[in-house]
Parts: structure tokens; C-alpha cells; sequence
């Protein structure tokens, strides 16, 4: 019988999201929400060592099995905010995404740099309930936080949209970002 | 799917995938003068394909920027997600790609990738920091050597 950690978010090794005998896509924001736990850091015991993690977690080839022909890619909204600025866009997503991590930086970090929200235009839910200080929301390169689960961005022309909101009273250099991989074909992207 | 399977060195015959892994890191350095852009080519060996693990990167000052595209392909691995776009895209922050080995802070892209033997990568770097910039990228993973598995 499997437990609820299994029931929840799939045993290792099983199919991803939305695909036959795989775990329901996550469809809703707590769902997401709970979902954001880093895979490599509870399944390899150590959480503060990303590299040695993922190679323990990676013998069991977690990703590469499951997905065809996954392409990484680092989607970046690059900012230049005057003080107390708000930018808006969005991020134009490629066919057949799955969204990993975010990561942001803010070259000046005096007031809290600068808060965030971004926006599943496709499902017309929000990422985050509430506009979220960038640091509490997202590392860097060196820090990253992982979902524990591919987050599929799916749609006719699916887009993330963005608030970036600047808390500094200087010029503010902001980067806010995505990272995730397109794959040449998937069931999460069915009929479009 | 996942046909890279694949042994690491000294694992019994992988007559499956018929590939044999061995542990490689692609390296590229190159000093940036000061608010300058510049290209970095790195070549990918001819003796088989490289599968990629982890990043990892070197530079004495964070106002860099990188693209990167794979040559061949001409995909690109960076990308502006500011739209509409309003000023220059120089491609994302270094830092913001990873750090350094001894710090914990390679960067682990998840999905192992595979660049094809003789495949090209090209990086271009902007410097802002208005002072000379040595930077130095590390490709961490495994080069796939074909095996011969027949009698």
C-alpha cells in the first residue's frame, strides 16, 4: 500500500505528470505550492549539497527517463528599474515546457531589492498568492530551489506573466528568471 | 526514451545502450576587457558525445552577462523572457547560472543533456563591470564511448 509521501507525489521512478499510470499534472496553486520541495535534498538526505544530491538521486535517472529529448533552458526577464519602479511582461514560453526553478537577483538589496509575482496565463492562476520578496522566492545559479515535480506550461501560446516591483530608492539592476527544459513531445501538450 | 543509459568505467559490459560513460569536463576561459562583448568557442570533442550534468563558473566580477548556443542547431540555451523587449539582451547574469565547485555551487541542470561529438558551443560574454573580467566555464559530465559488444 503506498504511503502518503508516494499517494502525493509519486514513487521514485514513476511516470511524469499527466502521463499514463503517472501522478494527476498539477492543476491547482496549492498542489504547486506543496509541491515545491527540492527532490535531490529529500531524496539524497543532505540538504545542503546540491551536487553530491543529485548524483545519488540521479543513478535512478530521474528526469532523462521520463521526458524525450529534454533541452535545458534559462528564460530571463532583464531589468534596469529606476527607484521604486514597477515593470510588467511576461515570459513567451516554448512548446512542451517544464517549468524546474526560478532565480532572481537584484543588484541593490538595500530595501529588499525588489518584490515579484508571476502568472500562469493558461491555467489563470497566480505562482505566487501575494507579491514575494525576490530572496524568499528565489535563488541563484549557486542556490537554486527545485520543484519537486516538472511543472507543465502548456497551451496555444502559454506565457508566464510578470510583476517586478522595486523596493530600492536607487537605479536597480533586477534579473528574474525561469529554468526548465522543452521536450520534443509530450502528453502534457496534447491536440495543439 | 533515455537511450544514454550507459556504465561509468570499471561496471560489468553495458550491452544495452552499448555505451561506455566516462567522466569529462569541458572547460572554456576567456578575459574579458572591461564593458566589452566577446565569443567563447568550445568544441566538444570528436570521440563521442557529452552528456552534460553540471555547470560550473569562474569570473572575478559578477557584472557579466552570457549567452549560449549550440552550434549546429543554432538553438539557444538563453533567451530573453522580458517581452516585449525594450532594450539590449545580453543574456543572463552569470551568477545566476552557477557558481563554484568549491562553494557547492555548481549548478545541477536535472536534465542530463547530450551535445553531439565535434558540436560546437558558443558563449558570448558581456562585461559591465567596467574592469577586466576573467571568466572560465566548466561543462561538467560524461563523454559516451561507443563499446563493441559482439563476440
Amino acid at each position: 500500500m503506498p504511503n502518503l509521501w508516494d499517494t502525493l507525489f509519486g514513487a521514485a521512478g514513476a511516470p511524469p505528470p499527466g502521463t499514463p499510470g503517472g501522478p494527476p499534472r498539477q492543476l491547482t496553486l496549492p498542489r504547486l505550492m506543496n509541491l515545491m520541495v527540492n527532490p535531490f535534498a529529500i531524496r539524497g538526505g543532505s540538504a545542503g549539497n546540491f551536487q553530491k544530491d543529485v548524483y545519488e538521486y540521479g543513478s535512478g535517472a530521474i528526469l532523462r527517463n521520463g521526458y524525450k529529448d529534454p533541452f535545458p533552458i534559462w528564460m530571463v526577464a532583464d531589468l534596469s528599474l529606476g527607484a521604486m519602479k514597477t515593470a510588467r511582461g511576461h515570459f513567451p514560453i516554448p512548446r512542451n515546457f517544464y517549468l524546474l526553478s526560478l532565480f532572481a537577483s537584484s543588484s541593490s538589496n538595500v530595501k529588499g531589492g525588489y518584490k515579484v509575482v508571476a502568472y500562469d496565463t493558461t491555467r489563470r492562476m497566480p505562482f505566487m498568492l501575494r507579491p514575494g520578496n525576490f530572496n524568499t522566492l528565489a535563488g541563484n545559479g549557486s542556490s537554486p530551489l527545485f520543484m519537486k515535480v516538472p511543472y507543465p506550461i502548456d497551451g496555444k501560446e502559454p506565457k508566464i506573466k510578470w510583476t517586478v516591483a522595486s523596493l530600492e530608492s536607487v537605479t536597480n539592476n533586477v534579473q528574474f528568471g525561469l529554468y526548465g527544459f522543452q521536450v520534443s513531445q509530450s502528453n502534457d501538450h496534447r491536440g495543439y | 526514451m533515455g537511450g544514454y543509459g550507459g556504465l561509468t568505467l570499471g561496471a560489468a559490459a553495458d550491452t544495452g545502450s552499448g555505451l561506455l560513460k566516462i567522466p569529462r569536463v569541458l572547460v572554456g576561459d576567456l578575459v574579458v576587457p572591461l564593458n566589452t562583448q566577446l565569443p567563447l568557442v568550445l568544441n566538444n570533442q570528436a570521440d563521442g558525445d557529452f552528456e552534460m550534468w553540471f555547470l560550473s563558473i569562474f569570473r572575478t566580477n559578477a557584472l557579466l552577462k552570457m549567452l549560449w548556443e549550440e552550434g549546429g542547431s543554432t538553438r539557444r540555451f538563453v533567451y530573453s523572457g522580458a517581452q516585449p523587449i525594450t532594450a539590449q539582451f545580453n543574456g543572463v547574469l552569470v551568477d545566476n547560472l552557477a557558481g563554484l565547485v568549491a562553494n557547492n555551487g555548481a549548478f545541477p541542470i536535472a536534465v542530463p543533456y547530450v551535445f553531439p561529438a565535434n558540436r560546437n558551443m558558443t558563449f558570448t560574454l558581456t562585461d559591465s563591470s567596467g574592469a577586466q573580467n576573467t571568466f572560465e566555464i566548466a561543462l561538467h559530465g560524461y563523454v559516451l564511448l561507443p563499446v563493441s559488444t559482439g563476440g
